[in-house]
């Protein structure tokens, strides 16, 4: 995994709108497919293909992967018992996470799916805490609205499932 | 996508292959239709075609459709597959077609909305077959018992606009839905009523085990060596955490940082605690037990409202004014086992967002509590009068309109460090109940 092995320090990333991006391999290697890919493909083949993410959304994650070149990936959330006095623990975003996530619903929803597909799991994990923060307190009404979700149930299953959850309601 | 760009004779081969099965199948009549083990479903499904009047091209795609579920039945799924999608080509709501069709024929219908108009389907057909294939492998709960309506896709209300959440994978939402666990608990009743396809996955066993863990990992629910016996002794158990820093975690979210907390071996011992008593005391039921162990919510006030009247004070004989005076008695719980507790005049709406540990105001207490059962013990103190320790006994109790909303006094008592007097016990003549009201701040 050592980067310095490698002849050339950059590598090329093709989406699938053609649009092409040479970053440097510590930052393409903070996706764990472009990590493997760049592993079995020889060195100088070409331009890797990204086929699933589209060029505006390619930038977007690699301004992320950039910002956290030089950071190491956290091992899996959980398991740190150092961090017991720490209250930062909570599902805080970093101010520059908030910032970078900080952009509309569709690019939001991109990004998740590139993340999803390129394995980067802290954006990932940022993009579903953001989501997460959108359905938060809103009543069901307002989450249909915001995310183009259509009432399916008839009036019998919605009273049923409204009593259902009960345990929910404020007060 | 490479089935579609499979070369055009395999393609043909295929559809002459299968019109000689279905032509062969409407000439021999039900008995040969495809070799799966239960005949019963397919039978009862050429029943279907049979009896509903439908167009050709309706009768087509509802055909293939049957044969791609015997298929998935068997276990061949390439072959369903293809199936699907011609099905879905030849009526892209062959689904609902055919779901319209069972749920009419039996009497016990639960009339589940179709959507017969002719809008464009947003998402592919195959991946939606694919999470379909996915789905009746785990399919946790079926939101109503028929067995055709285990499976909700999520199509857009406004067909021209995308609609976000059906794009992601299924294992996302989860992971979107175990984050807004953490952010509020209550938002997931409220997810969960918006449509089907949210309601199934809100019902995910894993995502009630998680709200569990989180719930009743609480140091106020849950002591690791369960020595509960005398209230007095485990009240003194929690140190407390008052540097600056950690005023920070006192907001809800600080569940997590407590589950995360525990060293592997304590979190260890506590799931293996909640596994076992959701086996023996809630069927195995993760929001069984939610529902039923006696908790406190974190995410509002619990409010008492007590009135007395006063005489008010005349020099007339013929005027007796009268005051009914109204006070209130709050109590706001937090998940690392402390609690506030609040005496005044004020109205719930003046003073709930003011009810906070780093808050300092005549009346404010402040102190440590324990759930046992239904018991809720907690020891208070008045920062002016720290040598007064408060006693409170409560019972957890659930009203018709929600669980655990409702605290009852058992005991109210004091004792004075200074004086060394026995406990002085008060009287709860004027006491009344505490209700639970949510308090959107303390979410936030």
């Amino acid at each position: 995994m050592d980067s310095t092995k490698n002849d050339t320090d950059t590598v090329v990333l093709r989406c699938y709108d053609n649009k092409e991006f040479v970053v440097p391999r510590k930052v393409a290697r903070k996706s764990v497919l472009i990590s493997n890919m760049m592993e079995d493909i020889p060195d100088g083949s070409g331009a890797i293909p990204i086929h699933n993410v589209r060029g505006l959304v390619m930038e977007k994650v690699l301004e992320y992967c950039t910002h956290y070149a030089d950071t190491e990936v956290q091992e899996d959330e959980g398991d740190s018992d150092e961090e017991f006095d720490v209250p930062a623990r909570t599902i805080d975003i970093k101010p520059w996470d908030a910032k970078f996530i900080d952009v509309d619903v569709e690019m939001l929803f991109e990004l998740l799916q590139a993340a999803n597909f390129l394995e980067i799991k802290p954006l990932l994990n940022l993009g579903c805490k953001t989501v997460a923060s959108m359905l938060k307190g809103r009543t069901p009404e307002e989450i249909r609205k915001q995310f183009n979700i259509p009432n399916d149930f008839t009036e019998e299953e919605e009273e049923q499932i409204r009593k259902e959850n009960q345990w929910a309601e404020d007060r | 996508m490479t089935l579609h760009s499979s070369d055009n004779t395999e393609l043909a081969e295929f559809r002459r292959q299968w019109q000689a099965e279905v032509q062969a199948k409407t000439q021999a009549g039900p008995s040969t239709q495809a070799a799966s083990e239960e005949a019963e479903p397919t039978l009862y499904d050429s029943g279907i075609l049979k009896q509903a009047e439908l167009s050709t091209q309706h009768r087509d795609a509802l055909t293939l459709y049957l044969q791609a579920m015997s298929y998935e039945q068997e276990g061949n799924l390439g072959e369903a597959l293809l199936r699907y999608q011609r099905a879905f080509k030849l009526h892209s709501h062959v689904d609902n077609l055919y779901r319209k069709l069972c749920t009419t024929k039996p009497p016990k219908s639960t009339a589940t909305r179709v959507e017969t108009s002719q809008q464009p389907v947003e998402t592919d057909s195959l991946a939606e077959d694919m999470i379909r294939l996915h789905l009746t492998g785990t399919a946790p709960v079926p939101i109503h018992s028929t067995a055709t309506d285990n499976y909700y896709p999520l199509l857009p209300e406004n067909p021209l606009k995308p609609s976000y959440l059906a794009s992601l994978p299924t294992e996302l939402c989860v992971v979107i839905l175990r984050h807004l666990l953490v952010l509020d608990q209550a938002s997931l009743g409220k997810v969960a009523q918006t449509c089907k396809y949210l309601h199934q996955l809100s019902r995910d066993p894993l995502l009630w085990r998680w709200v569990c863990e989180l719930t009743y990992s609480s140091p106020a629910l849950y002591t690791p060596e369960a020595t509960a016996s005398d209230p007095s002794e485990t009240l003194r158990v929690p140190s407390c955490r008052t540097s600056s820093t950690a005023a920070l975690a006192w907001d809800f979210t600080a569940t997590e940082s407590v589950l995360n907390g525990l060293d592997s071996k304590t979190s260890h011992s506590l799931t293996q605690h909640l596994v076992k008593q959701v086996q023996q005391d809630h069927r195995s039921d993760w929001r069984r037990m939610y529902m039923e162990k006696p908790r406190v919510r974190w995410d509002g006030a619990y409010i008492s409202t007590c009135y007395y009247v006063r005489q008010g004070r005349t020099e007339n004989t013929w005027y007796h004014p009268v005051h009914l005076v109204t006070y209130y008695r709050y109590f706001r719980f937090y998940p690392d086992g402390r609690c506030v507790k609040l005496l005044t005049t004020d109205e719930p709406k003046k003073c709930v967002r003011q009810l906070g540990l780093n808050e300092r105001r005549k009346g404010l207490m402040q102190g440590h509590y324990t759930i046992r059962n239904n018991l809720l013990h907690a020891t208070l103190t008045d920062p002016t009068r720290s040598h007064i320790t408060f006693y409170v006994e409560l019972r957890i109790k659930s009203t018709g309109r929600q669980r655990h909303n409702k605290l009852e006094w058992l005991t109210y008592s004091s004792f004075d460090t200074i004086r060394a007097e026995d406990l002085t016990e008060y009287s709860l003549d004027n006491f009344q109940p505490f209700y639970y009201s949510r308090v959107r701040s303390y979410t936030s």
